[in-house]
């Protein structure tokens, strides 16, 4: 449903609201930025590193908020709504709704399982970038 | 039921599975402010080494403001193709919407909405090393539909 209002000004009609609102989606990536930076410092603690070192990393930064829409497959057998990958990002905050369709490797035996939806909760992917900072890190104390 | 476009097949070894067994072994950890700071990271340092990803709860993310969030999504997800692609990206300008996304060369069965959390991000206009040029990206929102009569 969309927010259309007919306006009686013959001459002009202030924005049409369609969705995606822009307040709230700022407002939304701003919240999730602050739980990556929380995460970023984290992992970076458990490592025995200072968790504030990476802040200056992202100064002019790319970090993206992505809407993702899986529309019914008549193919569920032969395509994917996203194939194989590994996220590049340092890390990537990921919500998945009650529908499911997730599956991430296990490390253990190279199985890929499913990740079954959990109410308000996010999948947090450790992406090439952390893991390219780290080995960088630990060759030059090593 | 139609014919698919060869685009989006799965070579054969990357087909999903019909059967898959459900587990509840996947890291889960409570980020709640009351928590010892020193055990939530030694579950974060542990979850990270045996498999790289996890799962939070209690992350501080208003739940309502995720659901206002989804509802939004479902509603542009939900236009005409003809009003989604006003705003859709471009070669010039990687952010808004998307429906030829591909992984490692396959076409992923999905539509995408992106935006930056720093609108107006600077970056290299190509990939050539010597190339100093900057160009822009700018978030694209679809309710900047201005209608004159």
């Amino acid at each position: 449903m969309t927010n259309d209002v007919i306006y009686e000004d013959e001459t002009f009609a202030p924005f049409k609201y369609l969705c995606l609102n822009r307040e709230t989606m700022e407002k939304y990536s701003g919240e999730v930025e602050k739980l990556a930076h929380r995460l970023v410092g984290m992992i970076l603690s458990s490592l025995g590193l200072a968790a504030d070192k990476f802040k200056d990393c992202f100064k002019n930064q790319l970090s993206m908020v992505r809407l993702n829409y899986y529309p019914p497959c008549p193919f569920p057998d032969l395509a994917l709504g996203v194939g194989r990958h590994k996220d590049s990002s340092a890390v990537t905050v990921l919500a998945q709704d009650d529908v499911g369709g997730l599956q991430v490797k296990r490390k253990s035996d190279g199985e890929w399982i499913p990740v079954k939806p959990c109410p308000g909760a996010y999948i947090i992917n450790v992406g090439d970038i952390v893991q390219v900072c780290m080995l960088c890190h630990f060759a030059w104390f090593c | 039921m139609g014919v698919i476009d060869p685009a989006f097949i799965q070579s054969t070894e990357h087909r999903p599975k019909s059967k898959v067994v459900e587990v509840n072994e996947i890291p889960v950890i409570d980020l709640s402010g009351t928590r010892d700071e020193s055990l939530i990271i030694a579950e974060v340092g542990k979850a990270c080494e045996q498999w790289g990803f996890f799962q939070v709860i209690n992350h501080g993310v208003p739940s309502e403001l995720c659901r206002e969030v989804e509802s939004e999504a479902k509603r542009f997800f939900g236009l005409d193709l003809e009003e989604k692609r006003k705003v859709r990206r471009d070669e010039f300008n990687a952010m808004g919407y998307h429906d030829g996304e591909h992984t490692k060369n396959v076409r992923d069965w999905k539509e995408v909405f992106d935006y930056l959390v720093e609108d107006n991000a600077q970056v290299p206009s190509s990939y050539e090393p010597d190339d100093k040029d900057l160009r822009t990206l700018t978030n694209q929102w679809p309710q900047h539909d201005l209608h004159f009569r």
